[in-house]
Protein backbone atom coordinates (compact mmCIF):
# COMPACT_ATOMS: atom_id res chain seq x y z
CA UNK A 1 0.00 0.00 0.00
CA UNK A 2 1.67 3.27 -1.34
CA UNK A 3 2.33 6.18 1.74
CA UNK A 4 -0.57 8.52 1.93
CA UNK A 5 1.43 11.68 1.13
CA UNK A 6 -0.48 15.04 0.80
CA UNK A 7 -0.05 16.43 -2.91
CA UNK A 8 2.87 19.12 -3.69
CA UNK A 9 1.50 22.27 -3.42
CA UNK A 10 4.05 23.44 -6.09
CA UNK A 11 7.18 23.44 -7.85
CA UNK A 12 10.06 25.41 -8.52
CA UNK A 13 12.00 24.69 -11.41
CA UNK A 14 15.42 26.23 -12.83
CA UNK A 15 17.70 25.55 -15.61
CA UNK A 16 21.30 26.02 -16.92
CA UNK A 17 19.33 26.96 -20.07
CA UNK A 18 16.82 30.04 -21.22
CA UNK A 19 15.48 31.54 -23.86
CA UNK A 20 14.27 30.81 -27.14
CA UNK A 21 14.57 26.68 -28.23
CA UNK A 22 17.49 26.04 -30.15
CA UNK A 23 19.35 23.56 -32.05
CA UNK A 24 22.54 21.80 -32.02
CA UNK A 25 24.09 24.29 -29.94
CA UNK A 26 21.21 24.28 -27.59
CA UNK A 27 22.54 24.14 -23.89
CA UNK A 28 26.08 24.52 -22.37
CA UNK A 29 29.12 23.42 -24.22
CA UNK A 30 31.43 21.46 -22.41
CA UNK A 31 34.67 21.21 -24.13
CA UNK A 32 36.92 18.14 -23.14
CA UNK A 33 40.67 18.63 -22.34
CA UNK A 34 42.17 20.39 -24.97
CA UNK A 35 44.84 18.63 -25.43
CA UNK A 36 45.09 15.47 -23.10
CA UNK A 37 42.41 12.98 -23.71
CA UNK A 38 40.41 11.16 -21.10
CA UNK A 39 41.80 13.89 -18.50
CA UNK A 40 39.00 16.71 -16.98
CA UNK A 41 39.55 19.87 -18.66
CA UNK A 42 41.37 22.19 -15.57
CA UNK A 43 38.31 24.79 -14.95
CA UNK A 44 34.68 23.23 -14.71
CA UNK A 45 32.14 24.89 -16.71
CA UNK A 46 29.80 26.87 -14.94
CA UNK A 47 26.72 25.82 -15.55
CA UNK A 48 24.06 27.45 -12.81
CA UNK A 49 25.85 30.23 -10.16
CA UNK A 50 23.91 29.67 -7.70
CA UNK A 51 20.43 27.32 -7.28
CA UNK A 52 17.28 29.24 -5.86
CA UNK A 53 15.88 26.54 -3.87
CA UNK A 54 16.80 23.47 -2.69
CA UNK A 55 16.52 20.57 -5.68
CA UNK A 56 14.84 17.30 -5.11
CA UNK A 57 15.47 15.77 -8.42
CA UNK A 58 17.95 16.35 -10.67
CA UNK A 59 17.60 16.33 -14.89
CA UNK A 60 20.73 16.16 -16.87
CA UNK A 61 20.93 16.08 -20.65
CA UNK A 62 23.34 15.78 -23.57
CA UNK A 63 23.32 16.09 -27.19
CA UNK A 64 25.68 16.67 -30.12
CA UNK A 65 28.37 14.44 -29.20
CA UNK A 66 28.89 12.11 -32.32
CA UNK A 67 31.16 11.41 -35.38
CA UNK A 68 30.44 8.43 -37.93
CA UNK A 69 32.82 5.87 -37.91
CA UNK A 70 34.18 7.48 -34.58
CA UNK A 71 35.00 6.94 -31.38
CA UNK A 72 33.07 9.71 -29.28
CA UNK A 73 33.43 8.40 -25.58
CA UNK A 74 32.92 10.67 -23.40
CA UNK A 75 32.11 10.90 -19.30
CA UNK A 76 30.77 14.18 -17.75
CA UNK A 77 31.11 15.18 -13.98
CA UNK A 78 28.63 17.23 -12.25
CA UNK A 79 29.83 19.73 -9.66
CA UNK A 80 28.84 21.82 -6.95
CA UNK A 81 31.03 24.34 -5.42
CA UNK A 82 32.91 27.81 -5.91
CA UNK A 83 35.11 28.00 -8.76
CA UNK A 84 38.29 26.65 -8.02
CA UNK A 85 36.63 24.71 -4.94
CA UNK A 86 34.57 22.18 -6.71
CA UNK A 87 33.31 18.91 -5.73
CA UNK A 88 31.92 16.13 -7.92
CA UNK A 89 28.24 15.46 -7.20
CA UNK A 90 27.35 12.99 -9.89
CA UNK A 91 30.33 11.61 -11.40
CA UNK A 92 30.87 9.59 -14.67
CA UNK A 93 27.86 10.64 -17.03
CA UNK A 94 28.21 8.56 -19.90
CA UNK A 95 27.71 11.44 -22.63
CA UNK A 96 29.44 10.33 -26.48
CA UNK A 97 27.60 8.74 -28.83
CA UNK A 98 24.54 11.01 -28.75
CA UNK A 99 22.96 12.59 -31.39
CA UNK A 100 20.73 15.53 -31.50
CA UNK A 101 18.20 17.25 -29.68
CA UNK A 102 15.62 14.65 -30.89
CA UNK A 103 17.12 12.08 -28.84
CA UNK A 104 18.59 13.62 -25.68
CA UNK A 105 20.70 11.17 -23.81
CA UNK A 106 18.92 11.88 -20.42
CA UNK A 107 19.30 11.34 -16.71
CA UNK A 108 17.28 11.68 -13.79
CA UNK A 109 18.38 11.65 -10.00
CA UNK A 110 16.38 12.29 -7.29
CA UNK A 111 18.88 14.02 -5.68
CA UNK A 112 19.17 16.92 -3.07
CA UNK A 113 21.05 20.26 -3.72
CA UNK A 114 21.02 23.06 -1.40
CA UNK A 115 19.64 25.90 -2.33
CA UNK A 116 22.97 28.39 -3.00
CA UNK A 117 24.79 25.65 -4.97
CA UNK A 118 27.02 26.66 -7.75
CA UNK A 119 26.63 23.90 -10.27
CA UNK A 120 29.57 22.97 -12.90
CA UNK A 121 30.69 20.51 -15.34
CA UNK A 122 33.72 18.93 -16.67
CA UNK A 123 33.90 16.67 -19.86
CA UNK A 124 36.78 14.18 -20.30
CA UNK A 125 36.55 12.55 -23.90
CA UNK A 126 38.49 10.04 -26.03
CA UNK A 127 38.83 13.19 -28.40
CA UNK A 128 40.21 16.58 -27.11
CA UNK A 129 39.01 19.99 -27.60
CA UNK A 130 35.28 18.89 -28.32
CA UNK A 131 32.02 19.73 -27.27
CA UNK A 132 28.97 18.52 -25.69
CA UNK A 133 25.90 19.92 -24.98
CA UNK A 134 24.86 20.36 -21.62
CA UNK A 135 21.21 20.95 -19.61
CA UNK A 136 20.48 20.62 -16.27
CA UNK A 137 17.13 21.29 -14.80
CA UNK A 138 16.39 21.42 -10.97
CA UNK A 139 13.32 21.07 -9.84
CA UNK A 140 12.16 21.19 -5.83
CA UNK A 141 11.31 23.69 -3.37
CA UNK A 142 8.30 22.26 -1.47
CA UNK A 143 8.06 19.22 0.61
CA UNK A 144 9.30 15.73 -1.71
CA UNK A 145 6.80 13.91 -3.28
CA UNK A 146 9.31 11.33 -3.50
CA UNK A 147 12.10 9.43 -1.84
CA UNK A 148 15.68 11.81 -2.48
CA UNK A 149 19.04 11.09 -1.55
CA UNK A 150 22.26 12.58 -1.23
CA UNK A 151 24.72 11.97 -3.81
CA UNK A 152 25.00 9.59 -6.65
CA UNK A 153 27.46 6.95 -6.81
CA UNK A 154 28.78 5.23 -10.31
CA UNK A 155 29.53 1.90 -10.71
CA UNK A 156 31.48 0.11 -14.01
CA UNK A 157 33.38 4.11 -15.00
CA UNK A 158 36.69 3.53 -16.42
CA UNK A 159 38.04 7.07 -16.71
CA UNK A 160 41.35 6.11 -18.29
CA UNK A 161 39.32 5.13 -21.79
CA UNK A 162 36.44 7.75 -20.64
CA UNK A 163 34.04 4.78 -20.98
CA UNK A 164 32.13 2.06 -18.98
CA UNK A 165 32.64 -1.51 -18.10
CA UNK A 166 32.52 -3.93 -21.74
CA UNK A 167 29.53 -6.38 -21.54
CA UNK A 168 29.07 -8.89 -24.66
CA UNK A 169 25.51 -9.68 -25.27
CA UNK A 170 23.27 -12.23 -26.31
CA UNK A 171 21.78 -12.58 -29.01
CA UNK A 172 19.09 -15.92 -29.48
CA UNK A 173 19.66 -15.89 -26.21
CA UNK A 174 20.91 -13.88 -22.55
CA UNK A 175 24.53 -13.00 -22.94
CA UNK A 176 26.94 -13.73 -19.34
CA UNK A 177 26.53 -11.83 -16.14
CA UNK A 178 29.43 -9.48 -16.37
CA UNK A 179 30.53 -8.06 -13.24
CA UNK A 180 30.47 -4.28 -13.87
CA UNK A 181 31.48 -3.00 -9.69
CA UNK A 182 30.34 -3.00 -6.19
CA UNK A 183 28.75 -0.07 -4.87
CA UNK A 184 29.92 1.38 -1.81
CA UNK A 185 26.47 3.36 -0.68
CA UNK A 186 23.40 1.82 0.13
CA UNK A 187 21.13 3.04 -3.12
CA UNK A 188 17.68 4.09 -3.01
CA UNK A 189 17.42 4.82 -6.69
CA UNK A 190 19.29 3.20 -9.97
CA UNK A 191 20.07 4.18 -13.31
CA UNK A 192 22.02 2.39 -15.93
CA UNK A 193 23.41 3.95 -18.58
CA UNK A 194 25.01 2.84 -22.26
CA UNK A 195 27.18 3.50 -24.44
CA UNK A 196 29.41 2.56 -27.55
CA UNK A 197 32.65 1.05 -26.82
CA UNK A 198 35.99 1.32 -29.16
CA UNK A 199 34.05 -0.33 -32.02
CA UNK A 200 33.79 2.87 -34.45
CA UNK A 201 31.37 0.75 -36.79
CA UNK A 202 28.48 0.62 -34.48
CA UNK A 203 25.64 -1.90 -35.71
CA UNK A 204 22.03 -0.87 -35.69
CA UNK A 205 20.67 -2.98 -32.43
CA UNK A 206 17.31 -2.90 -30.38
CA UNK A 207 19.29 -4.39 -26.58
CA UNK A 208 17.36 -5.22 -23.37
CA UNK A 209 19.58 -5.56 -20.42
CA UNK A 210 19.05 -7.10 -16.80
CA UNK A 211 21.04 -6.60 -13.62
CA UNK A 212 22.04 -9.24 -11.01
CA UNK A 213 23.42 -9.54 -7.70
CA UNK A 214 25.75 -12.44 -8.99
CA UNK A 215 26.86 -14.45 -12.05
CA UNK A 216 23.83 -16.84 -11.93
CA UNK A 217 20.35 -15.93 -13.72
CA UNK A 218 19.02 -16.81 -10.32
CA UNK A 219 20.55 -13.66 -8.94
CA UNK A 220 18.71 -11.41 -11.57
CA UNK A 221 17.28 -8.68 -9.32
CA UNK A 222 13.48 -8.03 -9.61
CA UNK A 223 12.17 -5.33 -10.32
CA UNK A 224 15.87 -4.34 -11.83
CA UNK A 225 15.37 -6.57 -15.79
CA UNK A 226 14.41 -5.46 -19.57
CA UNK A 227 16.35 -1.81 -19.72
CA UNK A 228 16.30 -0.90 -23.47
CA UNK A 229 18.51 0.93 -25.60
CA UNK A 230 19.23 1.05 -29.05
CA UNK A 231 21.62 2.13 -31.47
CA UNK A 232 22.39 3.17 -35.55
CA UNK A 233 24.81 2.68 -37.85
CA UNK A 234 25.77 6.36 -37.45
CA UNK A 235 27.28 5.86 -34.74
CA UNK A 236 24.85 6.77 -32.24
CA UNK A 237 23.29 5.08 -29.13
CA UNK A 238 20.28 6.17 -28.20
CA UNK A 239 18.85 5.66 -24.50
CA UNK A 240 15.71 5.02 -22.75
CA UNK A 241 16.02 7.14 -19.47
CA UNK A 242 14.40 4.50 -16.70
CA UNK A 243 15.43 5.09 -13.31
CA UNK A 244 13.93 2.68 -11.06
CA UNK A 245 13.02 3.55 -7.25
CA UNK A 246 15.28 -0.14 -5.67
CA UNK A 247 17.33 -0.45 -2.49
CA UNK A 248 20.37 -2.01 -3.17
CA UNK A 249 22.68 -2.88 0.02
CA UNK A 250 26.02 -1.39 0.28
CA UNK A 251 28.66 -3.39 -0.77
CA UNK A 252 26.58 -5.02 -3.43
CA UNK A 253 28.87 -6.33 -6.67
CA UNK A 254 26.37 -5.89 -9.63
CA UNK A 255 26.61 -7.71 -12.28
CA UNK A 256 24.75 -7.04 -16.09
CA UNK A 257 23.51 -9.10 -19.13
CA UNK A 258 22.49 -8.51 -22.38
CA UNK A 259 20.43 -9.43 -25.02
CA UNK A 260 20.59 -8.00 -29.44
CA UNK A 261 17.94 -8.02 -31.40
CA UNK A 262 21.04 -8.38 -34.28
CA UNK A 263 24.10 -9.84 -34.04
CA UNK A 264 26.59 -9.94 -30.79
CA UNK A 265 28.52 -6.05 -30.30
CA UNK A 266 30.07 -5.18 -26.83
CA UNK A 267 29.07 -1.49 -25.17
CA UNK A 268 30.14 -0.24 -22.26
CA UNK A 269 27.73 0.07 -19.43
CA UNK A 270 27.86 2.20 -16.25
CA UNK A 271 25.70 1.74 -13.17
CA UNK A 272 24.55 4.76 -11.05
CA UNK A 273 23.00 4.81 -7.70
CA UNK A 274 21.22 7.81 -5.62
CA UNK A 275 22.40 6.92 -1.74
CA UNK B 1 10.67 17.97 2.88
CA UNK B 2 9.19 14.62 4.03
CA UNK B 3 12.00 12.25 5.39
CA UNK B 4 10.77 9.17 3.34
CA UNK B 5 12.44 5.78 3.85
CA UNK B 6 14.44 4.58 1.07
CA UNK B 7 12.22 1.76 -1.18
CA UNK B 8 12.30 -1.85 -0.76
CA UNK B 9 12.14 -4.44 -3.41
CA UNK B 10 10.98 -3.58 -6.59
CA UNK B 11 8.51 -5.44 -8.69
CA UNK B 12 8.15 -5.18 -12.30
CA UNK B 13 5.86 -6.59 -15.43
CA UNK B 14 5.12 -6.01 -18.67
CA UNK B 15 3.26 -7.61 -21.66
CA UNK B 16 6.96 -8.22 -22.95
CA UNK B 17 8.31 -11.16 -21.54
CA UNK B 18 11.68 -10.65 -20.25
CA UNK B 19 12.54 -13.80 -22.52
CA UNK B 20 11.60 -11.99 -25.73
CA UNK B 21 14.60 -10.79 -27.41
CA UNK B 22 14.59 -7.65 -28.32
CA UNK B 23 13.95 -5.90 -32.03
CA UNK B 24 11.79 -3.38 -33.52
CA UNK B 25 8.82 -5.10 -33.15
CA UNK B 26 8.68 -5.26 -29.62
CA UNK B 27 5.17 -5.00 -27.55
CA UNK B 28 1.65 -5.95 -28.34
CA UNK B 29 0.19 -4.60 -31.76
CA UNK B 30 -2.76 -2.56 -31.13
CA UNK B 31 -5.22 -1.66 -34.39
CA UNK B 32 -7.53 1.27 -35.00
CA UNK B 33 -10.62 0.86 -36.25
CA UNK B 34 -10.82 -1.55 -39.68
CA UNK B 35 -13.19 1.21 -41.72
CA UNK B 36 -14.26 4.35 -39.39
CA UNK B 37 -11.61 7.02 -38.48
CA UNK B 38 -11.56 8.67 -35.26
CA UNK B 39 -13.22 5.80 -33.61
CA UNK B 40 -12.62 2.71 -30.66
CA UNK B 41 -12.13 -0.59 -31.75
CA UNK B 42 -15.15 -2.37 -30.34
CA UNK B 43 -12.53 -4.84 -29.05
CA UNK B 44 -9.97 -3.76 -26.76
CA UNK B 45 -6.30 -5.55 -26.94
CA UNK B 46 -5.26 -7.00 -24.04
CA UNK B 47 -2.26 -5.76 -22.48
CA UNK B 48 -1.94 -8.01 -19.39
CA UNK B 49 -3.94 -10.91 -18.93
CA UNK B 50 -4.31 -10.27 -14.51
CA UNK B 51 -0.95 -7.95 -13.04
CA UNK B 52 0.60 -10.07 -10.14
CA UNK B 53 0.97 -7.20 -7.74
CA UNK B 54 -0.13 -3.27 -6.80
CA UNK B 55 1.18 -1.13 -9.38
CA UNK B 56 2.90 2.04 -8.39
CA UNK B 57 3.96 3.02 -11.53
CA UNK B 58 2.79 3.08 -15.09
CA UNK B 59 4.78 3.01 -17.70
CA UNK B 60 3.52 3.34 -21.26
CA UNK B 61 5.36 3.29 -24.74
CA UNK B 62 4.18 3.56 -28.46
CA UNK B 63 6.65 3.33 -31.70
CA UNK B 64 6.40 2.75 -35.40
CA UNK B 65 2.93 4.81 -35.97
CA UNK B 66 3.93 7.54 -38.52
CA UNK B 67 4.85 7.87 -42.39
CA UNK B 68 6.05 10.85 -44.61
CA UNK B 69 4.02 13.52 -45.48
CA UNK B 70 1.17 11.68 -43.60
CA UNK B 71 -1.50 12.67 -40.67
CA UNK B 72 -1.11 9.78 -38.55
CA UNK B 73 -2.99 11.52 -35.76
CA UNK B 74 -3.59 8.78 -32.85
CA UNK B 75 -5.13 8.47 -29.30
CA UNK B 76 -4.98 5.13 -27.18
CA UNK B 77 -7.01 4.28 -24.46
CA UNK B 78 -5.97 2.36 -21.81
CA UNK B 79 -8.50 0.18 -20.24
CA UNK B 80 -8.97 -1.79 -17.09
CA UNK B 81 -11.67 -4.75 -16.56
CA UNK B 82 -13.11 -7.87 -17.73
CA UNK B 83 -13.38 -8.29 -21.38
CA UNK B 84 -16.37 -6.83 -22.39
CA UNK B 85 -16.70 -4.53 -19.35
CA UNK B 86 -13.31 -2.64 -19.92
CA UNK B 87 -13.45 1.03 -18.57
CA UNK B 88 -10.76 3.41 -19.36
CA UNK B 89 -7.94 4.25 -16.81
CA UNK B 90 -5.43 6.44 -18.83
CA UNK B 91 -7.59 8.35 -21.71
CA UNK B 92 -6.15 9.48 -25.01
CA UNK B 93 -3.18 9.23 -24.77
CA UNK B 94 -1.51 10.86 -27.94
CA UNK B 95 0.23 8.24 -29.92
CA UNK B 96 0.80 9.54 -33.44
CA UNK B 97 3.73 11.21 -35.54
CA UNK B 98 5.33 8.19 -33.56
CA UNK B 99 8.68 6.85 -34.57
CA UNK B 100 10.02 3.65 -34.87
CA UNK B 101 11.85 1.77 -31.43
CA UNK B 102 15.18 2.60 -32.15
CA UNK B 103 17.31 4.87 -31.61
CA UNK B 104 14.86 7.58 -31.24
CA UNK B 105 12.30 4.99 -28.35
CA UNK B 106 8.94 6.01 -29.58
CA UNK B 107 6.77 8.15 -27.32
CA UNK B 108 6.72 7.59 -23.49
CA UNK B 109 4.62 8.27 -20.48
CA UNK B 110 4.97 7.42 -17.17
CA UNK B 111 2.24 7.71 -14.40
CA UNK B 112 2.37 7.51 -10.69
CA UNK B 113 -0.64 5.52 -10.64
CA UNK B 114 -1.98 2.81 -8.24
CA UNK B 115 -3.13 -0.46 -10.20
CA UNK B 116 -4.55 -3.36 -7.67
CA UNK B 117 -3.14 -6.99 -8.20
CA UNK B 118 -5.52 -8.61 -10.29
CA UNK B 119 -6.28 -6.40 -13.12
CA UNK B 120 -6.48 -7.09 -16.81
CA UNK B 121 -5.10 -4.11 -18.54
CA UNK B 122 -5.91 -3.78 -22.29
CA UNK B 123 -6.18 -0.74 -24.85
CA UNK B 124 -7.98 0.41 -27.71
CA UNK B 125 -6.66 2.95 -30.66
CA UNK B 126 -8.36 5.52 -32.60
CA UNK B 127 -6.66 7.08 -35.52
CA UNK B 128 -7.22 9.28 -38.38
CA UNK B 129 -6.06 6.18 -40.04
CA UNK B 130 -8.08 3.65 -40.23
CA UNK B 131 -6.64 -0.44 -39.60
CA UNK B 132 -3.81 0.78 -38.72
CA UNK B 133 -1.20 -1.02 -36.54
CA UNK B 134 1.30 0.26 -33.69
CA UNK B 135 3.21 -1.15 -30.89
CA UNK B 136 2.73 -0.53 -27.17
CA UNK B 137 4.68 -1.67 -24.47
CA UNK B 138 3.49 -1.46 -21.02
CA UNK B 139 5.42 -1.42 -17.81
CA UNK B 140 4.07 -1.91 -14.42
CA UNK B 141 5.90 -1.27 -11.33
CA UNK B 142 5.29 -1.58 -7.46
CA UNK B 143 6.48 -3.28 -4.49
CA UNK B 144 8.47 0.10 -3.07
CA UNK B 145 5.99 1.23 -0.84
CA UNK B 146 6.19 5.18 0.30
CA UNK B 147 8.87 5.73 -2.33
CA UNK B 148 6.68 8.40 -4.21
CA UNK B 149 3.51 9.62 -3.82
CA UNK B 150 0.45 7.58 -6.14
CA UNK B 151 -2.82 8.38 -7.24
CA UNK B 152 -5.31 6.55 -8.88
CA UNK B 153 -6.51 8.22 -11.64
CA UNK B 154 -5.32 9.74 -14.86
CA UNK B 155 -7.36 12.86 -16.85
CA UNK B 156 -6.81 14.31 -20.00
CA UNK B 157 -7.19 17.71 -20.44
CA UNK B 158 -7.49 18.87 -24.28
CA UNK B 159 -8.19 15.85 -25.92
CA UNK B 160 -10.57 15.89 -29.41
CA UNK B 161 -11.73 12.59 -30.32
CA UNK B 162 -13.16 13.81 -33.20
CA UNK B 163 -9.74 14.27 -34.70
CA UNK B 164 -7.79 11.90 -32.66
CA UNK B 165 -5.86 14.60 -31.73
CA UNK B 166 -5.35 17.40 -29.24
CA UNK B 167 -5.60 21.35 -28.95
CA UNK B 168 -3.92 23.32 -31.43
CA UNK B 169 -1.61 25.80 -30.49
CA UNK B 170 0.94 28.53 -32.60
CA UNK B 171 3.84 28.65 -31.29
CA UNK B 172 6.12 31.83 -31.25
CA UNK B 173 9.00 32.62 -32.77
CA UNK B 174 11.34 35.14 -31.55
CA UNK B 175 9.21 35.11 -28.68
CA UNK B 176 6.75 33.16 -26.29
CA UNK B 177 3.54 32.20 -28.38
CA UNK B 178 0.05 33.39 -27.13
CA UNK B 179 -1.53 31.14 -24.20
CA UNK B 180 -3.96 29.42 -25.14
CA UNK B 181 -6.37 27.62 -23.00
CA UNK B 182 -6.78 23.56 -23.43
CA UNK B 183 -9.43 22.94 -21.04
CA UNK B 184 -10.36 22.37 -17.34
CA UNK B 185 -9.47 19.63 -14.91
CA UNK B 186 -12.36 17.86 -13.73
CA UNK B 187 -10.18 16.35 -10.48
CA UNK B 188 -7.84 17.25 -7.58
CA UNK B 189 -4.26 16.48 -9.58
CA UNK B 190 -0.97 15.42 -7.93
CA UNK B 191 1.44 14.90 -11.09
CA UNK B 192 1.10 16.45 -14.37
CA UNK B 193 2.91 15.66 -17.72
CA UNK B 194 2.17 16.82 -21.42
CA UNK B 195 3.00 15.83 -24.67
CA UNK B 196 2.72 17.64 -28.25
CA UNK B 197 2.40 15.90 -31.57
CA UNK B 198 1.53 17.86 -34.61
CA UNK B 199 -2.23 18.35 -36.48
CA UNK B 200 -3.16 17.94 -39.85
CA UNK B 201 -0.05 19.63 -40.81
CA UNK B 202 1.61 16.69 -43.03
CA UNK B 203 4.49 18.76 -43.53
CA UNK B 204 6.09 19.41 -40.32
CA UNK B 205 9.01 21.78 -40.24
CA UNK B 206 11.50 19.77 -37.44
CA UNK B 207 11.44 22.59 -35.25
CA UNK B 208 12.49 22.15 -31.34
CA UNK B 209 9.70 24.25 -29.30
CA UNK B 210 9.23 24.26 -25.39
CA UNK B 211 6.09 25.23 -23.62
CA UNK B 212 4.93 26.71 -20.67
CA UNK B 213 1.59 26.21 -18.76
CA UNK B 214 -0.44 28.61 -16.92
CA UNK B 215 -3.89 28.93 -14.91
CA UNK B 216 -4.65 31.91 -17.01
CA UNK B 217 -4.02 34.13 -20.21
CA UNK B 218 -1.79 36.46 -18.17
CA UNK B 219 1.56 35.64 -17.59
CA UNK B 220 1.05 36.64 -14.53
CA UNK B 221 -1.31 33.57 -14.74
CA UNK B 222 2.36 30.96 -15.50
CA UNK B 223 2.60 28.37 -12.84
CA UNK B 224 5.90 28.16 -11.19
CA UNK B 225 7.35 24.93 -11.83
CA UNK B 226 5.33 24.15 -14.64
CA UNK B 227 7.27 25.70 -17.08
CA UNK B 228 10.07 24.68 -20.18
CA UNK B 229 8.24 21.76 -21.52
CA UNK B 230 10.80 19.88 -24.30
CA UNK B 231 8.97 18.59 -27.61
CA UNK B 232 11.05 17.85 -30.78
CA UNK B 233 10.32 17.49 -34.27
CA UNK B 234 11.32 16.29 -37.33
CA UNK B 235 10.90 16.82 -40.87
CA UNK B 236 10.15 13.60 -41.31
CA UNK B 237 6.51 13.79 -39.43
CA UNK B 238 7.71 12.28 -35.75
CA UNK B 239 7.79 14.13 -32.39
CA UNK B 240 9.69 13.38 -29.42
CA UNK B 241 9.02 14.09 -26.02
CA UNK B 242 11.76 13.35 -23.29
CA UNK B 243 10.11 11.87 -20.22
CA UNK B 244 9.52 15.11 -18.17
CA UNK B 245 6.49 14.32 -15.70
CA UNK B 246 6.25 16.09 -12.40
CA UNK B 247 4.86 16.43 -9.10
CA UNK B 248 2.56 19.16 -9.16
CA UNK B 249 -0.64 19.89 -7.31
CA UNK B 250 -3.15 21.48 -9.95
CA UNK B 251 -6.76 22.08 -8.10
CA UNK B 252 -9.90 20.62 -9.68
CA UNK B 253 -11.68 23.07 -12.16
CA UNK B 254 -8.39 25.21 -13.26
CA UNK B 255 -8.81 25.89 -16.74
CA UNK B 256 -5.01 25.16 -17.84
CA UNK B 257 -3.35 27.44 -20.58
CA UNK B 258 -0.01 26.42 -22.73
CA UNK B 259 2.16 28.35 -24.48
CA UNK B 260 4.96 27.53 -26.70
CA UNK B 261 8.22 29.05 -28.23
CA UNK B 262 9.76 27.58 -31.42
CA UNK B 263 13.37 27.63 -32.54
CA UNK B 264 12.43 27.84 -35.95
CA UNK B 265 8.96 29.01 -37.80
CA UNK B 266 5.51 28.95 -36.35
CA UNK B 267 3.56 25.75 -36.61
CA UNK B 268 1.13 24.51 -35.06
CA UNK B 269 1.14 21.56 -32.48
CA UNK B 270 -1.76 19.62 -30.33
CA UNK B 271 -1.23 19.93 -27.04
CA UNK B 272 -2.94 17.50 -24.78
CA UNK B 273 -2.22 17.94 -20.42
CA UNK B 274 -2.68 14.61 -18.21
CA UNK B 275 -3.11 14.95 -14.73
CA UNK B 276 -2.79 11.81 -12.09
CA UNK B 277 -5.21 12.42 -9.48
Amino acid sequence: MPLLLPKSHGITHEMSWSGRPGGTTWGTALPSHATVAHTEPTTPTQLIASTSFDSDWVVVRFHNNLNGATNTDSLVNIKVGAASSEVTIIPNLMAGWVSDTNAFCQYTFPLRIPAGSRISATHRSVRTGVNVYCFVELFGGNQSMHWTGTGVEAVGADTATSSGTAVTPGTTHEGTLTSIGTNTYEWGYVFPMTMGNTDTTMTAEITGFDIATGSTTGDVIPGLENFWSGSNTGEFQGHFPDGRYCRIPASTTLYLRAQYGGVAEARDYIIYGVY
Amino acid sequence: MYALTKPRALLRESNVSNTTRPSATVGTIITSHATIAHTEPTTPTQLIASTSFDTELVRVTFHTNSATATDTSTLVNIKTGAAASETTLIPNLMAGFCPAFSPNQGIKYEFPLRIPAGTRLSATMRSVRTNQPMYCIIELFGGAPGAYWVGTGVEAVGANTADSGGTPVTVGTTSDGTLTSIGTNTYDWGYVTMHGTNNGDTAMLGNNSVWDMASGSATTALLSGLDEWVVNGSTTEVTYNPLQGRYYHVEPGTTLYIRGQSSGNAEDLDIIIYGVY
